[in-house]
């Protein structure tokens, strides 16, 4: 409407403003043009990371700003029965009575016990505003909850261990030989999502070979060398065959890798735990030049055995890579084949092709370095992440690499940016690698020097020693806090910008946790499953309407610029139009919350530190700042007096420096090693069980071992054979955040192309079960739970599988054409503990139904 | 005696029960002996956030007149008298997903 009035209208404005995309969480800097106050296009900006560059969802974000249906007054609840589909009965109240409310409700939390309090956004933009916030506030208990679910659970804790970063990057510029598992790395949905894309594209010109392992032939595997449909959750049992056939057979890994950066050479005993040095307690390690043990740090790296037994005062001692050696013939590629359904020739040519892409002992000289270079690499995601044994499946692709030794090297898998000139990996405890201090707001956890104890946080993340965080545990701790320790209930819960129980996988039970808390606050821009347990809602901006007070680098602060060695880039969120209606961005409501509730001071104070804000610009906390103004003096902290909001507002963007090889490259110049043999998951494991027991709680710690093994998902396990197909969830480069389920111009897309709103079965499955292409066909779970959706038969799935994309089929939205078309994959998977990773809190999206029809594509009922 | 007056930002507040305080310690003491001295004060709970096996915890950030000392060595900042030193304790990090 806004557009057709402008045509009758005088063009009296026409211009370009540069900002930051929000369509999801990857923030490529984009430029936007505004016609008389409205918006009517948007492209990427020429600019690292994603270089002029910008997807169908960026484009369409237009679509979301001039959605007519948005939340634009704040709404406070009359209905006090609280349910998906339940009419919250909302009344409009000022801005006033509103913020009055929120002072009432969470200041009253606040004086009980602040950690009575939890936050839950997934606004990666805003979440270095919010963190100070939550810590003067006084509660830990800031989550992401929904795709901390399922997605980084498997990969962060992973990316810390081997190289100190939050992330990882793979080095596909100078790759030969790229493996992907569950993952669509380079295939816009990603990390760096354009940038990426790009060098998968030149990497692929360059002939680099692409290998996807997944049960579904997705975007990335449609496009790949070679697509291995593997039966869902054996990711494991696939790669310990590889390295196996590395190990045993070919004897092809990188023995003075693992000698100088891994602990593979240091010695164990029999109880699985490293012989350690009397007097210091170091590791031992045995000196075959000098044939005798000594401590791991005063034996020249090349002298360490690495096989062998040895006896020392009366036990038997090997080191570790001689017992991985010994545990690898337990999946063998005969195995390996009847738990994968891979034939076995295939695993073994994977890994010879694989190991001889590494070029083990090749070098390469980069700004004057000569460091190793090793062309093949192994990718993960969240496919493998999702499962019950979710972080041994990712261990083991992970140390595909440790064996090839391609970590932090050029051509192999690299951290995302977690080295830099002030700081970087340093050798912990045991000489194992930790994240150095430095001026990081994204700190690792202590890896190897943890305490299992009494849970302070909502998500219980004290009891998970080995993982970055343990979202998928809030809804316990909200429900039964109290059974695992927890000495406080939550009183307030403020959602931003984000849809948990959309997205985060069985909405019953989050359901029944949402009616547990006493008082919830909702900032979103549009109304969704979520926003229906509120009792009070506020309407936020969209991302083209905010101005996020800190300059930050691309995705989360210190990930890398998608080429190791290119400059990174500083970039905010700038407003290009004005808030509609009532609409305020949510981190300014809550700093006005915090004025009234006197902790804005304590906000400044952290923000100085946390933000790193220098000399002139720091915060004066008696002072009250506007944004532009927090900015401003965030902006020139981190990039330069000249680039203050004025230059900003101006490019949008400031080039920092670049990465030089030994900051992209790190392995060579420290001496922290990565662990192959994992003796801290068994320390873990004690520490974890022993808590347990004395709470008289049954957990699962099958997985605290220090050998990587196979164990089926509980899917595989079901045994009534009815319930004969998985079902699993694909990203979609065009819908990869709920709210893109409601964007028009996606949706069309998506309805053209006739493979979103529907659910995938392979041709041949269909046909034994009489089945036809269009079919309408009802899915029903174990628990119960029954869909139905059109059918379409591909032979682009595996025999075993069904395949549902994204986050569809949802219940409440705005009411935009589609929004409710789809099924909602999270609605068929069952909410309990047997199902979580108790090692990484990841629960298991390996879901096993049975399939009927329920009417033929002509309409006739079966 | 050298006297240090101490400034609690975030998470740390709620476990030493207040906002600052003034402490006196021997001459030449470094910022380690300040956060063993706290540590022995104040139990677990201040160990768990401030300090893990002799070093910062990933979560706190410790300055001394000003100057943040969280990097290697930092420990051995020696505080002169009449300082001051801020310890800011931050959540987990809200990462990833």
């Amino acid at each position: 409407m806004a557009i057709q009035s402008m045509r009758r209208e005088e063009v009296v404005e026409d211009v370009w403003l540069p900002t930051t995309c929000d369509m999801c969480f990857n923030r490529c800097n984009i430029r936007v043009r505004r016609v008389n106050g409205v918006v009517v296009k948007i492209e990427g900006l020429d600019a690292p990371p994603n270089n002029g560059k910008t997807c169908a969802k960026g484009n369409a974000a237009v679509m979301s700003l001039y959605n007519p249906n948005r939340v634009t007054t704040p709404l406070v609840r009359t209905n006090p029965k609280k349910g998906i589909g339940v009419d919250p009965g909302w009344r409009e109240i000022s801005w006033e009575k509103a913020m009055e409310l929120m002072t009432e409700k969470v200041g009253a939390a606040r004086a009980k016990d602040p950690r009575t309090i939890a936050l839950a956004t997934f606004d990666t933009t805003s979440q270095q505003s919010l963190r100070p916030w939550m810590a003067a506030l006084g509660s830990p208990n800031q989550t992401t909850i929904s795709a901390g679910f399922f997605c980084g659970n498997g990969v962060h804790p992973i990316a810390f261990a081997m190289t100190g970063a939050f992330d990882v990057h793979y080095d596909i510029e100078r790759c030969n030989f790229f493996l992907m598992f569950g993952t669509s790395w380079g295939f816009v949905n990603q990390r760096e999502a354009m940038g990426v894309a790009q060098e998968m594209a030149d990497a692929r010109m360059r002939g680099m070979k692409l290998v996807v392992v997944d049960p579904i032939c997705t975007n990335s595997a449609s496009q790949a060398d070679e697509w291995i449909p593997i039966r869902p959750g054996t990711d494991t049992a696939f790669c310990l065959a590889m390295q196996h056939v590395l190990v045993n057979e070919l004897g092809l890994y990188d023995a003075e890798f693992l000698r100088r950066y891994t602990n593979a050479p240091y010695l164990t005993g029999p109880d699985g735990h490293y012989v350690r040095d009397p007097r210091e307690g170091k590791p031992l390690v045995w000196d075959a030049r000098n044939s005798r043990a000594a401590a791991f740090d005063v034996v020249e790296p090349l002298d360490c055995a690495l096989e062998g037994t040895f006896q020392l005062e009366g036990i038997q001692a090997k080191p570790g890579f001689q017992l991985i050696k010994e545990h690898l013939p337990k999946w063998t590629p005969e195995k390996v084949a009847d738990i994968t359904t891979v034939r076995a020739a295939t695993i073994r040519r994977l890994a010879t092709e694989f190991g001889e892409a590494a070029s083990i002992g090749s070098k390469i000289i980069l700004d004057g370095y000569e460091l190793p270079h090793r062309p093949a690499a192994a990718s993960w995601y969240r496919g493998t992440s999702a499962h019950k044994h979710g972080l041994h499946s990712c261990m083991s692709i992970a140390h595909l690499n440790v064996l090839v030794g391609a970590i932090d090297v050029p051509g192999g898998m690299c951290h995302s940016g977690g080295t830099g000139p002030t700081w970087g990996p340093v050798e912990g405890p045991d000489g194992l690698l930790v994240q150095g201090p430095g001026p990081r707001s994204r700190k690792a956890p202590h890896s190897y020097d943890f305490q299992v104890r009494k849970p302070e946080t909502l998500e219980l993340v004290e009891l998970f020693p080995l993982a970055i965080y343990a979202r998928a545990m809030l809804w316990l701790g909200v429900l039964y806090g109290e059974k695992f320790g927890l000495d406080y209930k939550p009183e307030v819960l403020i959602v931003c910008r984000s849809n948990p129980l959309a997205t985060s996988g069985d909405p019953e039970i989050m359901g029944e946790a949402f009616r547990q808390i006493p008082f919830i606050i909702s900032m979103s821009v549009f109304q969704d499953e979520t926003t229906q347990f509120a009792d009070l809602l506020l309407p936020d901006t969209h991302a083209l309407e905010r101005l996020v007070p800190l300059v930050s680098k691309p995705y989360v602060d210190g990930n890398s610029p998608p080429q190791a060695c290119q400059p990174v880039t500083y970039r905010t969120q700038l407003p290009v139009v004005k808030a509609q209606g009532q609409a305020r961005y949510w981190i300014e409501v809550l700093y006005e919350l915090a004025d009234r509730l006197g902790f804005r001071q304590d906000i400044y104070s952290i923000l100085n530190t946390d933000a790193n804000l220098k000399g002139p610009h720091r915060l004066d906390p008696e002072r009250k700042y506007t944004f532009e103004e927090i900015f401003d003096r965030s902006a020139k902290s981190s990039c330069g007096d000249e680039h203050g909001l004025e230059y900003f507002k101006r490019v949008g963007y400031c080039r920092g420096a670049k990465y030089s090889a030994r900051e992209a490259f790190p392995r060579v110049f420290h001496k922290a090693r990565v662990p192959l043999y994992l003796e801290h998951f068994l320390t873990a494991g004690e520490q974890v069980r022993s808590y347990m027991d004395s709470r008289g709680i049954d957990w699962d710690t099958s997985d605290y071992v220090p050998l990587i093994h196979w164990q089926p998902c509980p899917a595989a396990s079901q045994a009534n054979k009815e319930y004969d197909l998985y079902v699993v969830n694909q990203k979609l480069p065009i819908l990869t955040f709920s709210f893109t389920a409601e964007n028009p111009w996606l949706t069309e897309i998506a309805d053209h192309s006739g493979k979103v709103y529907t659910v995938a079965m392979n041709s041949a499955t269909a046909q034994r079960k009489g089945i036809n292409d269009t079919d309408m066909i009802e899915l029903e779970t174990p628990s119960g739970y029954r869909v139905q959706a059109v059918v379409r038969l591909t032979q682009g799935i595996h025999p075993e599988c069904l395949s549902v994309p994204g986050i569809l089929g949802r219940r409440v939205t705005s009411g935009a054409p589609r929004s409710k078309k789809g099924v909602h994959y999270n609605s068929l998977l069952r909410y309990d503990v047997d199902r979580l990773d108790t090692v990484s809190c990841a629960l298991d999206a390996c879901v096993k139904v049975k399939v009927r029809k329920v009417k033929s594509a002509n309409g006739r009922r079966a | 005696m050298t006297e240090v007056r101490i400034r609690y930002l975030g998470l740390i507040q709620r476990t030493v029960g207040k906002r600052e305080e003034v402490v006196h310690l021997p001459k030449g003491s470094t910022l380690g002996d300040l956060l063993n001295h706290l540590a022995a004060e104040y139990g677990s709970g201040f160990e768990e956030k401030v300090l893990q096996s002799g070093e910062l915890g990933p979560h706190a950030t410790v300055l001394v007149d000003g100057i943040n000392v969280s990097r290697p060595g930092g420990l051995e900042t020696i505080l002169e008298g009449q300082g001051s030193v801020e310890i800011v304790v931050l959540g987990p990090p809200p990462m990833g997903g």
